[in-house]
């Protein structure tokens, strides 16, 4: 069985908190350490960043899932462009060592000209 | 986790102290930033930035004293780092950035050092 939540935040820097907020209380429930807690609050802060790239119009859409112990995160833009459409960049190399480092899977495409991504973190097991 | 984000700064031996606190995200690092220009323009050559308050840092924030760094080295100035908080210190392993900041673990050491 799993858990969804759904966020969807107008693209500000300042409410990108919200996301980062949602994503500790998902992992917090999900019975995550607190380094885990730490780990996804500062993914999804590069997720967001990523996604956002520099449009500076439209909202970030975000789903989080809990599921066996891992939450996935989803990111995606909407109502966002520039003339053609084309939304989102490359993230930059800080950002990606960031994400790289601390999930067990993470994945970008572009559907539509728009970037979206996501991640998945699994609890760490505890030494008995 | 502490959400009020502020920058004190103060002079100890000739050397400008930025004391940081709160979390350095997307919407705080343009003041840090700032602040860095600032000293950037009055040709303050020894920076300090003491992140013993900062309970969380993002790409963003580092990707400004990346630049501030560069700068104070391209001018002939320096740019230290002092970092205890073990949340900072594991993102600054991650990026590499320990390899490029001088790292200290008190004001102290970073304007004597």
């Amino acid at each position: 069985m799993s858990d969804t939540v759904e966020l969807t935040i107008p693209i500000r820097s300042d409410l990108l908190i919200l996301a980062r907020l949602t994503a500790a209380a998902m992992a917090a429930r999900a019975e995550f350490g607190i380094e885990d807690i730490e780990d996804l609050r500062l993914v999804v802060e590069e997720l967001c960043i990523s996604v956002m790239g520099t449009t500076a119009t439209g909202s970030l859409h975000l789903r989080f899932t809990e599921n066996d112990g891992a939450i996935t995160v989803g990111c995606s833009l909407s109502g966002a462009g520039d003339d053609d459409g084309h939304v989102g960049t490359e993230p930059d190399e800080l950002s990606l060592r960031i994400i790289e480092a601390l999930v067990d899977e993470y994945g970008e495409d572009t559907v539509g000209g728009r970037r979206q991504a996501w991640i998945r973190k699994h609890r760490s097991k505890v030494a008995p | 986790m502490d959400l009020t984000f502020e920058i004190a700064e103060t002079r100890l031996d000739g050397v400008s102290v930025l004391t940081v606190t709160g979390e350095i995200d997307m919407a705080t690092a343009p003041d840090l930033r700032e602040r860095l220009v600032a000293l950037e323009a009055d040709r303050i050559s020894a920076i300090v930035v003491d992140l013993t308050g900062v309970s969380f840092i993002d790409s963003t924030a580092l990707g400004v004293l990346v630049g501030a760094y560069r700068r104070q080295e391209e001018a002939g100035g320096t740019l230290k780092l002092v970092v205890t908080e073990p949340r900072v210190r594991k993102v600054l392993e991650i990026t590499d950035l320990t390899s490029v900041f001088p790292v200290f673990t008190s004001v102290d050491e970073a304007v004597g050092g």
